[in-house]
């Protein structure tokens, strides 16, 4: 249950490492005293010794937990929650396969079992001699534009579409190497300019969060500033913070990480009096369909960079932390050369443009857990501690990271602030024809579609129908709609009936549904629906924190329960027990991870009842439209 | 007079009429009643097929008996010689039977029906202390208890003799774990899903 | 089996508002229909319980953070959509909640129904049976039916965490109590919660066993069968049991404590809380190791009834042990301290013995020496009361670490450091590490030379580096605590350099605490009641024969023959004579004087039978077969 993989940089596999070396010593030394507390330095530290260890085993755990200064146990703690921390050895090559919701019914599948046969081992197990290990991961990584993909230590490999990279990929991986295949890192599925299919409605607008598509390298400092980067910044150290605040508040910026509270109002909560205050950026990207911070992060690093600094100017902030999720090596990588540039410039660092005004920005990498895209999670994750939501109130704007006032943010939410500052609050809110729900979108477009990717269009300015049509270039095979899962797998499906809704936060609540970070799923009427539940409750299940009673229990419970239909064991009665539990859960949880995992059960049995009660019939189960059993055919 | 010699003769033929009827006096001790089904006699501690005693060890038929009649001690399995199927066992199991009214409680009570009320009504004694009856009397009477308590041609009636456990073996024996020889602990159960 | 104790209807919906307080640090509201004023602050779980509501918790315990994660409490509250766990919610002005709305109520039975889908029906077997939270919300809240027809979890049965508690990862419903306590309370995290989601469970660090001095509260903490006691485990159930009040006799610090017997063998020791003395917590050396062993038929293990307490007096006859008369067993003893001999009294006896001691036995038995084993005079009584602590504001401790001498200390100071105090320590062991603002780790010996160095510092400021750093963080306001070892007490020179610094410090009874607290459970009350014995010390070079007192173990073999009262088994050593049978401390009704002078009654908690004397009274049986004795001699 547990997709693990890490890549060692060390030579060692040896069962009988028992200390670190001085160098990782050292490092975890120098870890210890980065942060504002020591205890952050906590998963860090793990990671730098399972790094050179490629586990982490007991001896090792207490020696990272000696030289943090907390208790083995709590070091142990911290081990067992993430996905991407392993007290076992594990390959030194570990392969893992992403099918999840799209990827599962794009080829990841098929791929899984590609691999299986070219690399000769099943999933979960290791090769003879160690090197090589095979994994079924129910996690999204954040590469569903490019499905199907792996993720093999640090690196991903994607658009693994072709036999023929599917074999290559094995046959580097047999010979100890990580391969660089054609279909790694490149965008390939990228609209040069506006909508392609332009006798359609075409639309008015110029990117401004994204404007180098199809770019996937990153733009260096000159070229960011060569486009009046960092101006906005400028503008910002010239007004007073209370001023910059009211600028954002008045542009209808709302958060694009999905719960789209007003960025500015969220701001202004932070108390004047002195002291500590920090900014987090929420860079955890793990709703599945979603992948735009992720090239946000990559590509237009320096504006993340501007925008985080005019936010932290504004709440009086002088310590930054932009926290990404650990599969996110890449983007993390890219983010800390940018900071070097800019510290270097004087963009950040001691005395930003000779303002006085200080910002230190650290980017932490977290250890696989969805939960800590949830905010109070995040900062516990940042504080060293098992990454559960906390009880609000208080909210973080009033204690937050270390008990002190911070702002957490979406990166995308972010991006948007330079812009803002940089043409006035007004010139915002008339991107998109909605003013209160003002800007850019960048919307996830995957799934059964001929061309996904990130798509930047105003907010409100097109319908489900269009984006897939005019931008998406309509379904593959010319297959017909099942639904759309609007916000990743987090909300209702909206059948193929309701997508002439616009895709803003009221249109798509009026289709029964909620928009959040704009993360859209195709699904094709083939696929089977029962199928696809399934797997997203498998997702949930496996990222429930454990905190609370309802989401612990009852998103297994209700998976157990979906299995039972996908092999055809159950009874219609069931099906009134699953919409019980959700009743039982949604409402009734610590945070949203709850209320979410029951969206996939109510809103397919909403839709397609049918669908549940021909699986149990006969006890044929889950059946897609060509009466295939799993998706291995499929993408 | 006549009257009166009328109502003698009555008497008297009502007697003889019912003399050549069947009796229905049985001549105890030779002629010996089968108890009822339902028959709440002297209690009985049962085993499972494999010969491991229900008895859990629990209390559960102390707490229910309404005269207190009952005495458990409890003690943990050994793994290697398990007694009971599960954690535990009654090491000590006594009844006072002066004090028990035979309700059934106990019976009703036992999670796992290992102590039921039998056929057996004979239980007298001379001494007070004889009718404390201990667990071997208990569970094994026809090695341990006097003769006219076990009549093997009587039926049980109620619930089953022997059958299995239910679910899969439990852990038996002392706690395991890190500060610990090991002893045996039960596999957790595959997840099918 | 519905709802039984839940009516229906008191929306609550229609009462009128309540008019606003006159204080500012009073809120009214209203719960389940009733209006009440409460302080400002006050959680919502805390309210209830004024307004006569119950309001059903697993997660919440009045000492712990809140957490809100088992949802248990969910209200609903007006005005309010969702409905919200009544433990992280503060009352405010003019709020209506309701806890048996049929909101609230469905709420209850979605989380009982939720808890029971993976616990396993453990009931009959499980020792919390009876005393369960779990089984009596299961009951009052829940539906009476559960719909849960997939394969249960399975995790590991009767895991051992350590010496003393069993974790059943099954049972436990992942509230987190076990793990919050020891982060928060004792600080050691020794217990932690592992993996995610469905798999959680509680535990320490792979192949570590759970090793805290307080690990055993919890037990007490924990609302199922999740941690029991491996002391305990299937002795008894709760309704058989007994409870007596009584005073743990580990240590001086006199914490609370409720003996649990049944028929008359004590089998376990729980907190019974004295919010000015033990905060309602217990350490584990008072809660498993103080307790006298079991003896009761029936309830004796096989390693126990190795071990033989005895419980008629026995005396040395041909070569081994013999049981006598206590008529012959106390004339015995009187015939063994003629001479050079000595009498050694436990300082666990209580104060009407320790007086009887003193004022009746010594007069009576003039050429036998007398003192206490261990030692127990302080020459600086302490001064202050333990409710002080938490307001401490510099603390010092000397020589003298109270997490492995008197632990529950440990926990106040603890607090005083969360509340902003500074500790600092100096000695070569330091429990409380982690709450220190400076620890000058020299060993024993040093401590006298490091002592007048900090009084240096504060006074001239002619002293080491880190001796002024540690200086540094004492010339803060507030009050201070001051606490040498008694050990080190008897070093004139030092005791007088500590009394200094305490003047320094402005450590006074009133607000804070200072002196060399006394160690062993009643070692004051023996200062105080029997003070010629307390200060004197017995040298036991050519002894002819030992009476000893009550203590736990024998003195190293020496030639002398040895008469021994006592409550627990001793081994059958060849120059032991006599053993004279007594009752435990905790068999006896007496008092205690605990390390702050504060005098508190035990109560007999069991029974052994009648022939066994209490410590009271045997030495009164002593009393008088020695006046026999001078009368037989005359």
């Amino acid at each position: 249950m547990n997709p693990v993989s890490n890549q060692p940089t060390g030579a060692t596999t040896s069962m009988h490492a028992l200390s670190l070396s001085t160098a990782t010593r050292t490092a975890i030394q120098q870890e210890v005293l980065r942060y504002p507390h020591f205890r952050t330095a906590l998963l860090p530290s793990l990671k730098l010794a399972q790094r050179e260890i490629g586990y982490l085993p007991p001896s090792i755990l207490n020696e990272v937990a000696d030289l943090v200064g907390v208790s083995h146990a709590a070091a142990y703690e911290l081990t067992t929650f993430y996905s991407m921390l392993h007290t076992k050895p594990h390959g030194r090559l570990a392969v893992e396969v992403c099918v999840q919701l799209p990827c599962g019914f794009c080829g990841g599948e098929r791929l899984l079992k590609q691999l299986e046969a070219g690399l000769g081992i099943k999933p979960g197990e290791t090769t003879q001699d160690g090197m090589l290990s095979l994994h079924r991961t129910p996690e999204c990584m954040g590469g569903c534009h490019r499905s199907p993909m792996v993720r093999i230590g640090d690196h991903y490999v994607e658009n693994l579409t072709a036999k023929a990279d599917v074999d290559a990929l094995c046959a580097e991986l047999q010979a100890g190497r990580i391969p660089t295949t054609k279909g790694t890192l490149n965008h390939d599925c990228h609209p040069a300019t506006a909508n392609a299919n332009a006798s359609k409605k075409p639309i008015e607008y110029t990117p401004i969060l994204l404007p180098r598509q199809p770019r996937s390298t990153q733009v260096s400092l000159a070229e960011y500033q060569a486009s009046r980067g960092y101006e906005g910044l400028k503008q910002a150290l010239q007004k007073q913070p209370a001023e910059v605040i009211e600028i954002v508040k008045q542009s209808n910026l709302r958060g694009r990480g999905g719960a789209a509270f007003s960025a500015g109002m969220k701001w202004s909560f932070v108390p004047k009096a002195a002291g500590p205050k920090y900014l987090v950026v929420n860079a955890d990207e793990s709703e599945p369909g979603t992948f735009k911070d992720r090239e946000l992060m990559e590509v237009e690093s320096h504006m993340l960079l501007e925008g985080m600094a005019i936010a932290s100017y504004a709440i009086g902030c002088k310590e930054a932390f932009l926290y990404l999720r650990g599969e996110y090596v890449e983007a993390g990588d890219r983010m800390r050369a940018a900071i070097g540039e800019a510290e270097q410039q004087g963009l950040l660092g001691k005395n930003i443009l000779g303002s006085g005004f200080e910002l230190k920005i650290h980017v932490f990498l977290g250890a696989g857990a969805y939960i800590c895209g949830e905010e109070t999670a995040l900062l516990e994750s940042l504080e060293g501690n098992r990454p559960m939501p906390r009880s609000r109130p208080p909210f973080p704007a009033i204690s937050g990271l270390y008990s002190k006032p911070t702002v957490v943010n979406n990166v995308e939410t972010i991006c948007n602030v330079p812009h803002i500052l940089l043409h006035g609050a007004d010139w915002f809110k008339k991107i998109g024809p909605n003013e209160k729900s003002a800007g850019p979108k960048i919307y996830c477009l995957s799934g059964w579609v001929n061309r996904p990717g990130n798509y930047e269009l105003p907010l409100g300015a097109v319908t489900f129908r269009e984006l897939i049509e005019h931008w998406g270039m309509g379904m593959r095979d010319g297959a017909k709609i099942k639904g759309v899962l609007p916000a990743g797998i987090s909300a209702p499906i909206v059948p193929a009936d309701q997508l002439d809704a616009k895709l803003d936060y009221e249109g798509v609540a009026g289709a029964g549904s909620m928009l959040g970070s704009a993360s859209l799923i195709v699904i094709p009427e083939d696929v089977s629906i029962v199928r696809a539940a399934t797997r997203m409750l498998e997702f949930f299940r496996h990222e429930s924190c454990g905190k609370c009673t309802p989401c612990r229990e009852g998103t297994q419970w209700l998976h157990k329960i979906l299995l039972r239909f996908e092999q055809g064991r159950g009874e219609p009665k069931d099906l009134d027990l699953l919409l019980s539990l959700s009743n039982q859960i949604s409402g009734k949880v610590l945070c949203a991870l709850g209320d979410f995992a029951t969206s996939p059960v109510t809103a397919t049995i909403k839709h397609f009842r049918p669908e549940y009660l021909a699986a149990i019939l006969n006890g044929q189960g889950a059946r897609d439209a060509q009466g295939t059993t799993d998706w291995s055919q499929r993408g | 007079m006549i009257e009166d010699l009328k109502a003698l003769l009555a008497g008297f033929f009502t007697t003889l009429r019912h003399m050549g009827r069947k009796k229905i006096t049985l001549m105890y001790p030779e002629q010996k009643r089968q108890p009822a089904a339902k028959f709440k006699g002297r209690h009985q501690l049962h085993k499972y097929d494999n010969g491991l005693e229900r008895c859990i060890g629990c209390h559960l038929c102390a707490a229910a008996c309404p005269s207190q009649a009952i005495y458990v001690g409890a003690e943990e399995n050994d793994p290697k010689a398990p007694i009971s199927f599960g954690e535990r066992y009654a090491k000590h199991f006594e009844i006072n039977m002066i004090r028990c009214i035979f309700c059934g409680f106990c019976e009703e009570a036992c999670p796992v029906e290992a102590i039921r009320l039998g056929p057996e009504y004979e239980l007298s004694d001379y001494q007070r202390h004889a009718f404390v009856y201990t667990k071997d009397m208990l569970l094994d009477p026809e090695k341990h208890a006097p003769r006219r308590q076990f009549h093997a041609d009587v039926e049980q009636h109620r619930g089953p003799i022997g059958g299995k456990p239910e679910g899969e073996a439990a852990v038996s024996g002392a706690p395991k774990g890190h500060c610990d020889t090991p002893t045996g602990a039960r596999t957790p159960r595959k997840q099918d899903l | 089996m519905s709802n039984l104790a839940n009516p229906t209807g008191l929306s609550g919906a229609t009462t009128p508002p309540p008019p606003p307080p006159q204080n500012p640090n009073l809120v009214s509201l209203t719960i389940n229909g009733k209006r009440l004023t409460v302080p400002k602050g006050t959680l919502l779980v805390e309210a209830a319980k004024m307004a006569g509501s119950e309001i059903p918790v697993f997660c919440y315990h009045p000492k712990l953070k809140p957490v809100g994660a088992c949802r248990m409490c969910l209200v609903e509250i007006e005005k309010n959509p969702r409905l919200q766990t009544a433990c992280t919610t503060p009352v405010s002005e003019g709020m209506v909640a309701n806890s048996v709305s049929p909101n609230a109520i469905s709420g209850q039975n979605a989380v009982i129904e939720m808890l029971l889908a993976n616990h396993p029906l453990d009931c009959p077997i499980c020792d919390k049976g009876g005393e369960c939270p779990l089984q009596d919300n299961t009951f009052k809240y829940g539906q009476g039916v559960s719909r849960m027809q997939e394969d249960k979890r399975a995790k590991d049965k009767a895991f051992a965490l350590s010496d003393r508690i069993v974790l059943d990862k099954e049972r436990c419903i992942m509230c987190y109590r076990c793990t919050r306590f020891q982060s928060e309370i004792v600080g050691d995290q020794a217990l932690v919660a592992l993996d995610r989601g469905g798999e959680s469970e509680i535990g320490t660090q792979n192949g570590e066993s759970f090793e805290s001095p307080f690990s055993g509260n919890t037990i007490e903490l924990c609302p199922v069968g999740a941690l029991t006691s491996r002391f305990y485990r299937f002795r008894s159930r709760p309704w058989d049991l007994k409870r007596t009040p009584s005073v743990c006799s580990g240590c001086s610090m006199g914490c609370n404590t409720s003996l649990h017997a049944r028929d008359g063998a004590i089998l376990r020791m729980v907190a019974r809380e004295n919010p000015g003395i033990d905060d309602g917590w217990l350490c584990d050396k008072g809660r498993f190791q103080t307790l006298p062993p079991v003896t009761a038929l029936g309830q004796v293990t096989a390693a126990e009834a190795k071990q033989n307490r005895p419980l008629q007096p026995l005396l040395r006859k041909h070569g081994s042990l013999q049981p006598t008369t206590l008529e012959l067993a106390l004339q015995r003893t009187v015939e063994l301290l003629r001479g050079y001999t000595a009498v050694l009294a436990s300082p666990t006896l209580t104060n009407e013995a320790m007086l009887a001691l003193e004022t009746g036995l010594r007069p009576m038995a003039q050429q036998s020496q007398f003192g206490f084993l261990p030692y127990v005079h302080t020459p600086w009584l302490l001064q202050g009361k333990i409710a002080n602590l938490p307001f401490a504001k510099k603390i010092v401790l000397l020589g003298f670490d109270p997490w492995t001498e008197l632990p529950v200390l440990a926990l106040w100071l603890r607090k005083a450091a969360q509340n902003g105090g500074n500790l600092v320590a100096v000695g070569q062991h330091n429990g409380l590490f982690r709450d220190s603002a400076a620890w000058l780790s020299v060993p024993q010996d040093r401590v006298g030379d490091t002592t007048a160095e900090l009084l240096a510092a504060l006074t001239t400021g002619k002293a080491s580096a880190p001796v002024r750093e540690a200086a540094m963080k004492l010339t803060c306001d507030g009050p201070a605590v001051l606490l040498l070892h008694p050990d080190l007490a008897a070093d004139a020179s030092l005791l007088f350099l500590a009394q200094q610094l305490a003047q320094q410090l402005g450590a006074n009874g009133d607000t804070g605490m200072l002196g060399a607290p006394a160690l062993a459970a009643n070692a004051r009350g023996a200062q105080e009641l029997a003070p010629t014995i307390a200060s004197a010390t017995v040298s036991s070079h050519g002894l002819t024969g030992i009476l000893l007192l009550g203590i736990d173990h024998l003195v190293p073999q020496s030639g002398a023959k040895l008469a021994v009262a006592t409550s627990r088994a001793i081994e059958p050593r060849s120059d032991v004579e006599v053993v004279l049978p007594m009752l435990h401390p905790y068999e006896t009704a007496g008092t205690y004087t605990n390390f702050t002078g504060q005098r508190q009654a035990l109560l007999a908690g069991g029974f052994v039978g009648r022939n066994v004397p209490s410590d009271q009274q045997l030495i009164s049986h002593l009393r008088t077969a020695l006046t026999h004795r001078h009368a037989g001699a005359r």
